[in-house]
């Protein structure tokens, strides 16, 4: 009895070792995998970060997560990786008549679906008619309301006739991921929006096809063998979720995924490491502070100004911001929608004091800002100008509500709120701003939350949509910006530099910023991993 | 004891209709609808098509409506389908159990065994520097946050020594295996159990402590018993019952206990559906998951009570 006890301990420590070091060897086994030549498969965090959606399949609804489901699905256009220009994707190429009604589309030959059906105008046709549909509650389907009719006079042209002229059809088409005829036309669009064929085997012609979704862990993708650039250099590709954010980057340090969004403090805790590179591009978002204007405190444009002018942007991009965000003078930042006459409202709190006694406005009354971004910079941001214009005379309080839900609801009644702080997406089309600032009047569907109703601007837009040729209407936009720089219905603030980390094991990667991620051609075919 | 249990069930289905109608009204006042959480604060879409996926997710429907049809399908076995995904809330909830129970299940383990072992140990040695520094790791284990833990464990065994995966379920794209998911497993699990160990050891420690000074312990040694005897059999089963009921309590966590640490290392598990639930605002995954638990929190008690029967001969229902 004795005997036995006293080989049972060192038997059971040995099993223990060996249990210890098959639970270890898994690891290994993969990095020697990762390892080889060509082929591979890439894991990235790609919805991590505010352009991402994860775990939302459906991308005629989601309002972001391009980034991934332009793996799968792809769209007839796509920005440029600068955002300069659109270029062709699955459309070769196109012509719009002189009023910007009728789009002419000629679809590429020779692509086809990942079950081997051609794509053809037909899906085109679809793909629009679906997406429009009201029941497909699509707010990229709203974006083609003013679609009359679609005609295929064969398999490689489309013909869409606009009942108004819309110049930023095309910035639309970035958007609209194409879905397939032949699998979809039985298939109504509210039934559609129930479908779990989103997440179980949903047919694009994107580069990669559908593999495998886990919930709550990834999404897998294999390579398209027939894609119409070629075979992808990659074997497949992998998108993890990480729903603390925090987690991705150390996921990505210990050599678990090749690439994720990441933080200004992230990029800048990991831009000395050799291992990878940080990849960085403007939001694209202004972040501002919008005034409800039927607050009569605020109808006052001295008011709104001696805000701007009580705030040092620039003390607060360099100390707060550690020189990654730009100050704009209105809603754009692009340099060909910005005129050459601007005011940059230079700090200057004697000027901000001086326009609050001329428009006697009642500074014992306290002024409370709202806002959806809970992160600790943007609640640095808010602390300092909160003294800052305290410094002017002004008691601010601050809010921050728990969810984006919750500040739509608040902002959505003036009677609860005085000034906003938020991000809007201001390209990369510049009609983006119109939602925003045209009066309802003059459109009932814009947000306009502010309450702005300026006729100027209202025609400005209009004409901007109107207008093809793109250096005449880039000079519209040079008026509008003109416009919100001296009424400050919004005090612009900056956009920010966002950020990517990448392993240097991963070539010819590339990826930007964009607000709801993607839009642009990111070449993800030649994505490949070092040997 | 029979009757005893059917009786302790027919006064749970009151309790749970209590539980669901609170938790509904509840979320009626919650600012924010499922709506404005699923589109981003800068989404280009006009009010009336904001209206138009409302009454698609059948939100202008009056609230005692929604409820009572919510009843009657949950009844049925239906719970409904996640608002944004359009998920069944069923299959939601069936697909993420299993990984908290394993989860859980692993962490209560070592935490129940260990920290049994080592308040017996503790309470054996007392005011011994081996009590002491027990005791000192207990307070420690007690009073670090867990999500803190959490991010200090994947930091140190994941990213410094490389012992461990830095989170997920099982490594992306390679086929299922048993050492792959004990691999993901074993650090989570490790952290979610040393609060476990730390405040059972604290109960089995006072327990153990009051049992041994009692006459029959005494008795017990008068009568000549090895001391593990008198420890093991004469002791500790009697100082298990106030163990029991902590335990119990702590049954109900299986399945939703893991919120902070299904979050930071990405398991696939309850908790943290429920916490993507709430702030996507998804009111049939939230009615779901917490009829769910409180199923479970109910059934929970109840077998806690009637073990106690057992490890307690001196109660008796009925």
């Amino acid at each position: 009895m004795t005997r036995r006890n006293r080989f049972r301990k060192p038997l059971l420590f040995l099993g223990m070792l060996a249990l210890v070091a098959s639970i270890m060897a898994p690891s290994l086994a993969l990095a020697q995998e990762n390892s080889g030549s060509g082929g591979g498969i890439m894991v990235g965090g790609f919805d991590v970060g505010p352009g991402g959606a994860p775990e939302q399949f459906n991308p005629l609804q989601a309002g972001a997560g391009f980034t991934w489901f332009e793996k799968y699905f792809s769209k007839l256009m796509l920005y440029d990786p600068q955002f300069t220009a659109i270029q062709g994707e699955l459309a070769e190429s196109w012509e719009i008549n002189e009023d910007a009604t009728v789009y002419t589309i000629h679809v590429r030959e020779g692509v086809t679906w990942h079950d081997g059906e051609p794509f053809t105008a037909e899906d085109v046709k679809f793909t629009i008619e679906f997406a429009a549909h009201p029941d497909s509650a699509s707010y990229i389907g709203a974006k083609f309301a003013s679609v009359e009719s679609i005609e295929t006079p064969d398999d490689l042209t489309a013909v869409i006739t606009l009942t108004a002229p819309n110049a930023t059809l095309l910035d639309a088409f970035t958007f609209l991921v194409m879905l397939p005829q032949h699998a979809l036309q039985d298939i109504t669009p509210a039934e559609m929006v129930e479908s779990d064929w989103w997440r179980t085997n949903p047919i694009g012609t994107g580069p990669f096809k559908w593999k495998a979704y886990e919930p709550g862990q990834y999404v897998e993708l294999e390579a398209y063998e027939d894609y119409w650039r070629g075979r992808p250099a990659l074997d497949g590709i992998i998108n993890r979720y990480f729903p603390e954010a925090g987690s991705s980057v150390i996921a990505l340090r210990a050599g678990d995924i090749s690439f994720t969004y990441l933080t200004t403090d992230e990029a800048l805790d990991l831009q000395g490491d050799e291992n990878f590179t940080v990849l960085e591009g403007p939001s694209l978002v202004v972040n501002a502070f919008g005034f409800d204007l039927t607050d009569e405190r605020f109808q006052d444009a001295r008011v709104r100004q001696a805000f701007a002018y009580a705030l040092d942007r620039q003390i607060m991009i360099e100390q707060l911001f550690q020189g990654t965000a730009e100050a704009v003078p209105c809603a754009y930042l692009l340099p060909q929608f910005i005129p050459a006459e601007v005011n940059m409202y230079e700090y200057d709190v004697a000027m901000a004091q001086s326009l609050l006694a001329e428009s006697g406005i009642d500074t014992s009354q306290p002024i409370e800002i709202v806002t959806y971004y809970s992160d600790q910079l943007s609640q640095d941001v808010l602390v300092t100008v909160q003294q800052f214009l305290a410094d002017a005379g002004l008691t601010i309080t601050l809010r921050t509500t728990d969810t984006p839900g919750t500040y739509n609801e608040v902002v959505a009644d003036p009677a609860q709120w005085d000034i906003a702080y938020f991000g809007a997406a201001n390209g990369p089309d510049p009609d983006v701003m119109s939602t925003h600032f045209q009066s309802k009047e003059s459109n009932p569907s814009v947000i306009n939350r502010s309450g702005i109703a300026n006729p100027d601007l209202d025609a400005l837009f209009k004409q901007g949509r109107e207008t093809v040729d793109p250096t005449a209407r880039a000079e519209v936009y040079q008026q509008i910006c003109s416009i919100m720089n001296t009424e400050l219905y919004w005090v612009p603030m900056w956009v920010t530099t966002r950020f990517g980390g990448v392993s240097n094991g991963v070539e010819n990667f590339i990826w930007v910023p964009a607000p709801g991620g993607g839009r642009y051609y990111d070449a993800a075919e030649t994505w490949s991993l070092a040997a | 004891m029979g009757r005893y249990i059917i009786r302790r069930l027919i006064i749970s289905i009151p309790l749970l209709i209590a539980i669901s109608f609170f938790v509904f009204t509840l979320l009626q006042f919650t600012p924010g609808d499922p709506v404005d959480a699923y589109l981003p604060p800068d989404a280009l879409i006009s009010p009336e098509q904001k209206e138009a996926i409302r009454s698609q997710m059948g939100l202008d429907r009056p609230f005692l409506v929604r409820y009572g049809y919510w009843a009657k399908e949950a009844v049925q076995g239906n719970l409904g389908f996640r608002l944004i995904s359009k998920e069944p809330v069923t299959d939601a909830i069936a697909s993420r159990v299993g990984a908290t129970l394993l989860l859980m299940g692993t962490a209560m383990s070592i935490g129940i065994l260990l920290g049994i072992f080592f308040g017996v140990v503790a309470a054996v040695k007392q005011y011994s520097i081996l009590d002491g520094m027990l005791t000192i790791l207990a307070f420690l284990g007690l009073s670090m946050p867990v999500y803190l833990a959490g991010l200090l464990g994947l930091y140190f065994f994941s990213l410094k020594f490389d012992w461990f995966p830095s989170g997920g379920y099982s490594t992306p794209g390679q086929p299922f295996s048993i050492t792959d998911r004990l691999h993901h497993l074993i650090l989570p699990a490790s952290i979610i159990a040393v609060n476990y160990i730390a405040s059972i050891m604290r109960y089995t420690r006072a327990a153990m402590l009051d049992v041994l000074g009692q006459d029959y312990v005494r008795t017990a040694r008068a009568k000549g018993l090895k001391e593990s005897l008198v420890i093991g059999r004469h002791a500790l089963r009697n100082a298990l019952i106030p163990i029991v009921t902590i335990v119990g309590t702590y049954l109900q966590f299986l399945l939703g206990g893991a919120v902070f640490i299904e979050s930071i290392f990405g398991w696939p598990g309850l908790g943290r559906l429920f916490l993507e639930g709430v702030g996507q605002r998804d009111y049939p995954l939230i009615m779901g998951l917490t009829l769910i638990l409180a199923v479970l929190i109910l059934i929970a008690n109840l077998i806690t009570d009637v073990v106690y029967a057992f490890v307690d001969p001196r109660i008796r229902y009925d």
